[in-house]
């Protein structure tokens, strides 16, 4: 991480909730170690230490967020149209979040950096979706369930057991 | 006998309309190759991660 320059890690106590939507801003060439031109908002979905045993650096896992709509044309996306609800959310704009593109980055500069950095306090994280949208949200992931579209949001699968020559299985946590 | 006086659900004060944000222009997509390059460089495999802290659920 740090060929990056990414040792600014944001601190345990500011990590985003599920659903929340962050100011990502991520650049568009890693080996010049400056932030991406623009912030863009990001949804996120899981939030995981980097260390084992734990630290104070984490991974979050984002869909990233883009005011092209392409209406009709991306059934399986998360859009935000509404303005009152865009208001409450503080996305500037009519937004979807790309649910075929996650990625994990370092909860860190220059991936997430707040909008405004001269407010004191000021943290990436722009707003949490409100109880009902995640319930819209958590069907549209049951959608894309159904659908076969979920594979990156899921943890790899452990390996198939080993085959015994008496044609049984051994368990792997049967040592 | 009379009705008890209602009562104001002060929750609903934190949903009053707030300002508009800023405006920012994201118009833009991420292409291919920057997804390509952020892949490379943060590790996506979650079972090389520390431990979950926590995850949108569904289902």
């Amino acid at each position: 991480m740090s060929s990056v320059g990414v040792e600014d890690w944001w601190g345990p106590g500011t990590i985003p909730a599920p659903a929340s939507i962050v100011w990502c801003r991520f650049p568009h060439d890693l080996t010049t170690r400056q932030p991406g031109p623009k912030s863009r908002p990001g949804l996120v979905f899981k939030v995981r230490y980097v260390d084992d045993p734990p630290a104070n650096r984490f991974y979050v896992l984002v869909a990233y967020g883009t005011s092209k709509l392409k209406s009709g044309r991306r059934p399986h996306d998360f859009v935000v149209a509404n303005t009152t609800m865009m208001d409450m959310l503080r996305l500037p704009q009519n937004t979807r979040f790309d649910l075929d593109n996650i990625l994990w980055l370092p909860w860190a500069k220059p991936f997430f950096q707040p909008r405004d950095p001269g407010v004191t306090f000021s943290t990436p994280i722009m707003s949490v979706l409100p109880a009902e949208m995640q319930r819209v949200l958590g069907w549209a992931m049951q959608r894309r369930e159904v659908a076969g579209l979920n594979g990156a949001y899921h943890e790899p699968l452990p390996p198939p057991p080993a085959p015994l020559e008496g044609g049984g299985t051994v368990r792997s946590d049967q040592g | 006998m009379s009705a008890p006086p209602p009562k104001t659900d002060m929750r609903a004060s934190g949903l009053r309309p707030i300002a508009p944000p800023a405006p920012a222009d994201y118009t833009d997509e991420v292409t291919a190759e920057q997804y390509e390059a952020l892949r490379r460089f943060a590790p996506q495999d979650e079972s090389k991660m520390g431990a979950l802290v926590h995850e949108f659920r569904w289902g």
